[in-house]
């Protein structure tokens, strides 16, 4: 069973590093991210489910699902704003207007 | 601390302590002068007043030094060399150090005596008396730094004064770094007093190494000239040369007596080494080789350096480009005396091995003649004098390699008298000419420089050697004294002394004599110098001719006295005796070669005068000595020599190395820097500032490393 978990949370996290890369729109890169961090969790809380052979059962996968959740919501408050004014500046929300990254 | 309690005749030691002290504080306030950019033109004062405190401080020690000495009972032989005597017949190591110590210290006799002024290096502590090893700043007061100091100070402090006149143009006017000249006057003062004064041999070379700086500084005065900084380079490099063995041998002195001296006793002190000289005469090196040879040679190696003696002469003639009164301070007077200085303050060491002696002596007769003779063929007046003053240097070698060093002493005294009128009057003549100084290009000068005329004239006269003047007494007892040892060595020096007199009125004459001829240089009217140049020429030729009759004396019958007046050896020797040197062994010596002697001066400017009288324009010794002359006038081609056979391949070696450096070692370190950055450039068009292409790098290496992780944990897992 636990594989069924583990492969779900590998797909949710490949999907979104897919749609991070590939997708041009900046809030769909924003959701793609938020795809990775639901992978990550569900891999977290699989873990807690059924540890791993010789390893005692506790439940700190939980506490860090929770804690990202938090996380998660704070980022997507603060990403959002972030989004709002990079479009102030170019009026479009093409990934590729921005180049600032770089060697000059 | 061997002042006897009778004898406190030397109301002040601390007083003459403070001696060397003044120059020094004449040439910080002439710095000062220069950093606080106060430019006077009186920048000269300060140096004046220290040199001449000095000045009168050693007139004041010399008598007090000789009443002293007049006090004690004449010891019959100077404490040192008893000692180092008794503990050489003792078998060196069978005769207690303590008993010597007794020898010396309850002899009441002991001529030197130290003043310490402070603890200088710390040499660790020793265990068996749990207190530290001091070397101390001391001065060793005795007659021959008496002597000396007398001698530096006075002709140090006339040059100066005479500086003041020289140094300035037509108008009176300083000349450009004025203050600068005058400070580093005082400086080379102060150096001189402390090499002389020094009683320990680290001392020694503390002065001898600002001695030579200071020529350094001296030489190269007129930097921008190039051929000036090249001969200040020369000088101090050749000089480098000599010192390295000088250092070695202090080493050498300290690695031999250290296990001889008693606690509380520094083995560098002079009191100490040579009280324990002994020991160096019999402990033998290396296969035949005595202590005392190794440590002589050595030392010698410094002297041959410090005084230009062959084969390390080469720097001063080059040294004649500092201004004038430099070259008559230092490359005539004192500076370049150190080495005879340090050569006969050893004495108790050098005298204990024969070998050194004779190297000494062959050296000096080699000296004397080649440079007698390339001083035959020069036109540049310095140059001619300089020439000369290596050859008498030579000559006080030669007295120092027969086991005379008081007449060597003798002849650095005089000699200092004569050699600074000399470059005097060559300045003054320089001056005059608006700078020239070949003696091709004038003549007849008589006419118009009649106090340096007569001056110069002296200044020849005592140089040339002849009866009566001050170089002919010195001079005498040193051929004296090359007979008494090796027949060969006296001849040689004979005819040296024939060759002097003959180029020095060659240079005379040439210069003086015949019709009044000047260059375009000299301008309208050439004048004589000032007051101040020429009242310094007057002090220094009544030294010229009245400075020999220190070391005369008046005693014994008539029939064995020359010209029925005078006998060798005079008060000068008497002092001498009551320091390190102790009493040499004069021969019985032969009233004929003082005649001889005499007469071969009187022949050389003989000749001079029928070939030279009237200064003709063609030389004639040209003409006559053909190819001779150009190998003397070419100075035997030693400087092309050294040239080929050191200086290239150094300066290759050089080269090398800094290829080595240039590109070997930098060339690493540039490769190494290189590489990562060839790299960074190569990727740098990956960094194009968009975010997915980061991302997508950033998933496809995690994918890699995973992988990889994968592929090389199967084996295991």
């Amino acid at each position: 069973m636990m594989i069924a978990y583990l492969l779900l949370g590998a797909t949710l996290f490949a999907l979104g590093v897919i749609g991070f890369i590939t997708r041009r729109n900046l809030i769909v890169m924003f959701l793609c991210t938020e795809m990775m961090f639901q992978g990550i969790i569900v891999t977290l809380v699989t873990f807690t489910r059924f540890p791993l052979a010789g390893n005692p059962a506790t439940l700190d996968g939980q506490v860090f699902a929770l804690f990202l959740v938090a996380v998660a919501a704070a980022e997507a408050a603060l990403g959002l704003a972030l989004v709002v004014l990079l479009y102030r500046y170019h009026h479009t929300l093409d990934a590729n207007s921005w180049r600032l990254l770089k060697d000059e | 601390m061997l002042l006897a309690d009778g004898h406190t005749t030397l109301l002040s030691e601390s007083l003459y302590a403070t001696l060397p002290f003044w120059p020094l504080l004449g040439a910080i306030v002439a710095g000062l002068l220069i950093a606080l950019r106060v430019k006077s033109g009186r920048g000269h004062w300060p140096v004046v007043l220290g040199v001449l405190a000095s000045a009168g401080l050693s007139v004041a020690l010399f008598f007090d030094l000789g009443t002293r000495f007049g006090g004690a009972e004449a010891p019959t032989e100077s404490p040192i060399v008893a000692a180092a005597e008794a503990a050489e017949h003792g078998g060196g190591h069978a005769v207690e150090p303590a008993a010597e110590y007794g020898a010396v210290a309850d002899g009441s006799h002991a001529d030197g005596f130290t003043h310490t002024l402070y603890n200088w290096i710390s040499l660790g502590a020793e265990e068996s008396v749990e207190q530290d090893h001091w070397l101390a700043v001391n001065f060793y007061f005795d007659g021959l730094a008496g002597i000396m100091l007398l001698f530096v100070t006075l002709v140090s402090t006339v040059i100066v004064i005479y500086a003041i006149g020289y140094m300035r143009d037509h108008h009176g006017e300083p000349e450009p770094g004025y203050e600068r000249f005058f400070a580093f006057l005082g400086l080379f003062v102060f150096s001189m007093a402390t090499l002389v004064m020094a009683g320990n041999f680290v001392l020694l070379y503390l002065g001898w190494e600002l001695v030579g700086l200071c020529s350094y500084l001296l030489i190269g005065f007129y930097f921008r000239r190039p051929s000036a900084a090249a001969a200040a380079k020369k000088a101090f490099i050749v000089n480098r040369i000599g010192d390295f063995g000088f250092a070695l041998g202090i080493f050498s002195l300290y690695w031999f007596l250290r296990g001889h001296v008693q606690p509380g006793e520094n083995p560098l002190d002079y009191e100490v080494v040579f009280r324990y000289a002994g020991h160096l005469a019999s402990t033998e090196f290396a296969a035949g080789w005595s202590q005392a040879t190794v440590v002589s040679l050595l030392l010698l190696c410094g002297a041959l350096g410090k005084s230009a003696q062959f084969p390390l002469y080469v720097w001063l003639p080059d040294a004649m480009e500092g201004p004038t009164p430099v070259s008559a301070l230092i490359h005539a007077a004192t500076m370049v005396t150190a080495g005879v200085y340090m050569v006969a303050r050893c004495t108790p060491i050098f005298a204990a091995s024969e070998f050194a002696l004779n190297v000494i002596l062959t050296l000096g007769v080699i000296g004397a003649m080649l440079t007698a003779t390339m001083a035959m063929a020069q036109y540049d007046m310095k140059r001619i004098l300089a020439y000369s003053t290596i050859s008498q240097l030579a000559y006080m070698f030669v007295g120092l390699g027969c086991a005379v060093p008081d007449s060597a002493v003798f002849h650095v005294f005089t000699h200092a008298w004569f050699k600074a009128l000399l470059f005097l009057g060559a300045g003054s003549v320089m001056h005059a000419m608006g700078g020239v100084i070949d003696v091709r290009r004038f003549s007849g000068l008589r006419h118009i420089l009649p106090q340096t005329y007569r001056t110069m004239l002296i200044g020849c006269l005592a140089l040339a050697g002849v009866p009566l003047l001050a170089g002919f007494w010195s001079k005498d007892e040193i051929v004296h004294a090359a007979f008494e040892r090796n027949m060969l060595a006296g001849v040689l020096m004979l005819i040296t002394a024939g060759l002097t007199a003959y180029y020095t009125f060659r240079m005379f004459f040439l210069c003086f004599h015949g019709k009044l001829r000047l260059p375009d240089e000299a301008g309208e009217h050439p004048h004589e110098s000032p007051a101040v140049m020429t009242m310094p020429l007057w002090i220094l030729a009544i030294g010229a001719v009245f400075a020999g009759y220190l070391g005369v004396s008046f005693a014994g019958a008539p029939s064995e006295r020359f010209l029925m007046l005078f006998s060798p050896h005079g008060y000068f020797h008497e002092y001498l005796h009551h320091s390190t040197i102790g009493h040499a062994h004069h021969g019985a010596g032969g009233l004929w070669l003082m005649y001889v002697s005499g007469g071969v001066a009187l022949l050389g400017i003989l000749v001079a005068w029928l070939r030279y009288g009237s200064a003709p324009e063609v030389d004639p010794d040209q003409k006559l000595l053909g190819p001779l002359f150009t190998l003397w006038n070419r100075k035997y081609w030693v400087d092309e020599l050294y040239d080929v056979a050191i200086v290239r391949p150094l300066r290759g070696c050089g080269r090398v190395f800094y290829a080595m450096d240039n590109y070997g070692v930098d060339g690493i370190i540039w490769l190494v820097a290189g590489v990562p950055r060839a790299a960074g450039y190569l990727l740098h068009f990956v960094q194009r500032g968009a975010l997915q292409t980061y991302a997508l790098g950033m998933a496809l290496g995690l994918a890699v490393l995973l992988l990889l992780w994968r592929w090389l944990a199967t084996p295991l897992g």
